[in-house]
């Protein structure tokens, strides 16, 4: 929300498109380009106290962002196996003249490789398979470089902001749908059984740093992870 | 009941596959050069001041921090007061009996390696503690116990505060630092949880010993412990976006000097 402290956050955007049909639009397939920057970009003062703080808006840092990459996607629409692929390439930045000395650095949510897989596949009449994979490069994140000793306690130094990676996040969800026999009558209804996170990875949530308990001489980093598999079975009907 | 029975396999399967977990990992970190840290204190109580120097080592090492010998360190105050402190361990510098007055600002000169460090610090007005006294609190079926500050604000004064609690000897590996700015005037009954998250070997048992230094820091000093604290709030419950914390330190020089007033209480766990 802008106001007389924050300027209206503007953005600028190009891109470059290709776009072809095949076979009577069976399959559709894109490419793209695109370059963007933001003007007015907010991000928080290192060290800012945001609770019951009725002056938040000093507590603020104003720059500009940039991103920028390429697109591609595929897609078939027709026949008993139908999905899409698409791909990006991208990165997007941040410059604040009090971060990161002046520097570019990526935003938080810069992912440099973005994928996404979606097949579905009609087995008979009743019986539909779908699967859906995503891939994506972890958060930019900021991990300690050194680490140093006040009040007794490890400390940890930090030279560039946003300069690491979270692992790669990767998950594959498969469903099965049973569609209910066609009585001709209004009420239909389906089953559908699904796998949420099917290969059960341990996608990263957050990645804490701590001296590890048995020898505090050494640190250890630990990774939170959210969802694992999950199992679901789900009854639709409409009448 | 056989389909019942499934269905129970599967209700359990999918509530044990709802909680998080947690593991080691292995992870690629840049690597520092060894920087400057100087922990330096001025106190109000007559006795030996002590400042200390060491260097930062990469993440990968060993918390091994190399001390730097061979400094020279002073602290001069505004009324003209010199102290030269000497080299009494290895990166441990100490100046014999001296005490720091109330709104004297002392400043901190260190050089080492051709490179001159300074910082200032105002030692503000103390502030008397009441008393400690013990209280709980429940979370869930488990009662907790955690150690209670109690004192007056001075009213229309901004003050910071600064606790260091010590449970038989060893001090916890919280920060714990709070400021006046909601809280003028008021009575104030400052909880001190000697633990970090749901460690319960971390809790207060019967018999204890916990001390508490109630120390009163000036405004730089409280926003450097302040920034120290959220990120140590770290993890999937809050933390901010790791940063330094702002040192009053010139030169790029890590940690603090601050000059301070405290006070030190004791409670036995009943």
């Amino acid at each position: 929300m802008s106001s007389n402290n924050i300027r209206p956050e503007i953005a600028d955007q190009v891109a470059l498109g290709y776009f072809k049909n095949i076979q009577d639009n069976s399959y559709e397939f894109s490419g793209e380009i695109f370059y963007k920057t933001m003007q007015n970009q907010i991000e928080y003062k290192n060290a800012a106290r945001l609770i019951a703080n009725a002056n938040v808006e000093s507590e603020l840092l104003f720059g500009h962002g940039r991103a920028y990459g390429l697109e591609l996607y595929a897609k078939k629409t027709k026949g008993k196996l139908s999905g899409w692929i698409s791909y990006t390439l991208s990165r997007t930045e941040r410059k604040f003249n009090e971060l990161n000395s002046g520097n570019y650095f990526p935003a938080r949510q810069d992912r440099t490789h973005d994928m996404a897989l979606v097949a579905i596949y009609r087995l008979g009449k009743r019986w539909t398979l779908s699967g859906n994979y995503i891939y994506n490069t972890g958060n930019a994140v900021t991990y300690p470089a050194g680490k140093y000793q006040v009040g007794g306690n490890t400390t940890y130094f930090y030279t560039q902001r946003n300069a690491n990676l979270l692992p790669y996040t990767s998950r594959l969800d498969v469903s099965a749908t049973l569609e209910g026999k066609d009585t001709g009558k209004r009420f239909h209804s389906s089953w559908s059984f699904g796998l949420y996170n099917a290969l059960n990875r341990k996608n990263p949530y957050s990645i804490d740093f701590r001296d590890v308990a048995s020898d505090p001489s050494r640190t250890e980093a630990v990774q939170t992870s959210l969802f694992g598999i999950i199992p679901s079975v789900t009854w639709n009907f409409k009448f | 009941m056989k389909n019942f029975k499934e269905l129970c396999i599967i209700v359990i399967l999918g509530s044990l596959a709802f909680t998080s977990c947690q593991k080691v990992i292995d992870i690629d970190v840049n690597s520092s050069s060894a920087q400057l840290v100087i922990e330096g204190n001025i106190t109000n109580i007559r006795g030996t001041q002590i400042i200390n120097i060491t260097r930062s080592v990469a993440y990968t090492q060993q918390n091994i921090y190399p001390a730097v010998s061979g400094a020279d360190v002073r602290v001069t105050d505004n009324v003209g007061n010199n102290y030269k402190f000497n080299e009494t361990q290895p990166g441990q510098y100490t100046f014999g009996a001296m005490r720091g007055q109330t709104g004297r600002t002392y400043t901190l000169t260190v050089k080492v390696d051709n490179n001159t460090y300074t910082a200032a610090s105002v030692m503000p007005a103390p502030v008397q503690v009441d008393s400690l006294s013990l209280s709980k609190v429940t979370f869930g079926s488990s009662e907790r116990k955690l150690i209670t500050v109690n004192f007056t604000d001075p009213k229309g004064i901004a003050n910071q505060y600064r606790y260091v609690l010590r449970v038989n000897g060893k001090t916890t590996n919280r920060v714990y630092v709070e400021d006046d700015r909601l809280t003028d005037g008021n009575l104030i009954k400052e909880d001190l949880y000697p633990y970090d998250n749901n460690d319960e070997t971390e809790d207060l048992k019967s018999g204890d010993k916990a001390s508490v230094e109630f120390q009163c820091i000036d405004k730089p000093i409280f926003n450097y412990w302040y920034t120290l604290r959220s990120q140590r709030r770290a993890g999937p419950n809050g933390g901010t976006t790791p940063g330094n914390p702002p040192s009053n330190i010139s030169n790029n020089a890590l940690g603090y000097f601050s000059a301070h007033t405290y006070q030190t209480l004791d409670i036995v766990i009943p």
